[in-house]
């Protein structure tokens, strides 16, 4: 999303504010300052943004969120939790200056979801200020989740279609509840300590594991492997960020490579609430080195975690590789993490997820093979699989590619966005799919899928007023 | 009940803008049938408090007035490489 200008920031929509309830409290009661016709004057002891502290600002009123405070969004807590493990308490405060620089821009207050853009992506009153009570995917969700979950979510990998929840027209709110956002009911110290949220099973109960009726499902049951290990692609993986500062002072960093890729290996949160033997993992570009310019050696626990992590994968799909022929993964060394497929200086850190070659089909499971039966990689139109592998786009010069997803009918990119731009906001890269019934057959995954086989009504008939 | 006070406090002579009383509270489960979480109830604001704050709003709202008033943005080339 393009920046704002300086007044598009801070200007407030004189018809549609006030008809906000917060227009009742006066500016000053919030931002501090003083209503006078002097900018300097007026802006003296101004309170930019009251969301930032909590108790004196929202939870003034909105008492019952105060616990937002202690929210990951707030706190950056998950940061701290992976870097503190991974270093020593004598190297915190050099590793708390790093992160001022070059992590802390994407603390989210209330605000920064409700009124306005992040600070990320340069601030600015998304709505003339009025409160915004589900926040605009586009300009809040992805402006912080950008360069995976963001790209991933929308299909902006070339080759590599959109999550189907973003084709069903599903924002990140419609199954990130703002219970989880504000950090209700939650003791976590990571996005993935606790229990899980949100679940496949939310949505997708009837499909899930033993029972379901279908065969994968049945075989697999619910704790061998994750949904995402067979229902989504290729993501993004960065290798070795390194952050310092120009002469000047300005904070920047080098991400050394980043490639798509996708590799199975062991789970390292496996619990209660996590239990796969197996899950996608991604490499995270924390490097031993990443923050020497802040000091020597401050990751000298560097090994204590994998740079292989746990990762949910933003590109949900119902046909994959994966799903087409059990000898995708089974036998298949190339779409697991394998010790070869990590660098040599983190083989000890990835000890616990890496896996050191891929399972055999167990014996007995040869009927049930379906797609390549003599071991390859299902191919694309043009014989070539390297597309799912790596960093090749998706087969097909013509645009086709029916061939390589399957029978997923959803890579229809017709544009259907009347109506839409409350919601997405202007953000212009949004994939613009339409809604496919024949997709979700009778969607009892889609929240709203009796709207939608019925042929959708307006987008405000669908999303509610916000 | 700090709301309330500050509003109190507040009182002065200066006319408010024509504020439409409107019912802003909603239940957020009408507006996601897959969020079932209850709308954050609120403490009780005073609807017929004056609005006094008016120099903020008349700045605030003249699209022209903050043009002419904006600090432009310093560029900084940032050297950043590599998704973020």
């Amino acid at each position: 999303m393009a920046p704002l200008e300086p007044w598009q920031r801070v200007i407030v929509d004189a018809e549609t504010y006030p008809q906000d309830v917060h227009a009742y409290i006066n500016c000053t009661t919030c931002h501090g300052g003083d209503s006078v016709d002097d900018m300097e004057l007026a802006h003296t002891n101004l309170i930019p943004d009251p969301a930032n502290d909590l108790e004196t600002g929202c939870a003034s009123c909105h008492p019952n969120l105060a616990i937002a405070e202690n929210s990951l969004h707030k706190t950056l807590a998950g940061y701290d939790t992976v870097l503190y493990e991974r270093s020593l308490p004598e190297n915190h405060q050099q590793i708390e200056a790093m992160q001022a620089n070059h992590c802390d821009s994407c603390h989210a207050t209330c605000g920064d979801c409700h009124v306005s853009q992040p600070d990320s992506v340069g601030g600015g009153l998304l709505d003339g200020h009025v409160f915004v009570q589900t926040p605009p995917m586009s300009q809040t969700c992805t402006a912080c989740h950008g360069s995976r979950v963001k790209d991933e979510y929308y299909g902006a990998h070339e080759g590599i279609p959109s999550d189907v929840h973003f084709r069903a027209r599903m924002s990140c709110v419609d199954c990130h509840t703002s219970n989880e956002m504000h950090g209700v009911d939650l003791d976590t110290n990571h996005r993935y300590d606790g229990a899980q949220g949100p679940t496949c099973e939310t949505c997708h109960q009837a499909v899930v594991g033993v029972g379901s009726g279908i065969p994968q499902h049945e075989l697999h049951g619910t704790e061998l492997i994750s949904c995402q290990t067979c229902h989504s692609t290729t993501y993004t993986n960065c290798i070795n960020c390194h952050v310092e500062q120009t002469n000047d002072g300005v904070p920047y960093f080098t991400v050394e490579e980043h490639f798509l890729g996708f590799y199975i290996g062991q789970n390292p949160q496996r619990n209660a609430d996590r239990p796969y033997q197996y899950v996608p993992l991604r490499h995270v570009p924390v490097d031993v080195d990443s923050f020497s310019f802040y000091g020597e050696d401050l990751l000298p626990n560097f090994s204590n975690l994998p740079t292989w992590v746990y990762t949910t994968p933003h590109n949900i799909q119902r046909n994959t590789p994966q799903t087409e022929s059990c000898l995708t993964c089974h036998g298949n060394n190339s779409i697991f993490l394998t010790p070869d497929n990590i660098a040599l200086a983190e083989l000890d850190a990835n000890q616990g997820v890496m896996v050191e070659s891929a399972p055999e089909l167990p014996e007995g499971y040869e009927n049930i093979i379906t797609g390549a039966d003599d071991g390859t990689t299902p191919t694309d139109s043009d014989g070539q699989d390297d597309a799912f592998w790596g960093e090749d786009t998706a087969p097909s010069s013509d645009g086709d590619d029916s061939s390589f997803w399957g029978e997923d009918s959803s890579s229809d990119s017709s544009s259907d966005t009347d109506g839409d731009d409350a919601f997405w906001g202007e953000d212009d890269d949004t994939d613009n799919s339409t809604t496919d019934d024949d997709f979700w057959g009778e969607a009892e995954s889609s929240p709203n899928s009796s709207d939608q086989s019925n042929g959708q009504e307006s987008d405000d008939d669908f999303w509610a007023s916000d | 009940m700090m709301v309330v006070a500050a509003l109190v406090s507040c009182s002065a002579d200066t006319s408010a803008p024509e504020l439409q009383v409107q019912a802003a509270i909603s239940d957020s489960s009408e507006q996601h049938p897959s969020n079932t979480d209850a709308a954050p109830p609120i403490t009780t604001i005073d609807v017929n408090a004056e609005f006094t704050d008016q120099a903020c709003f008349d700045c605030h709202t003249d699209q022209e007035r903050l043009v002419e008033l904006a600090v432009e943005d310093e560029v900084v080339e940032v050297p950043s490489e590599g998704p973020g």
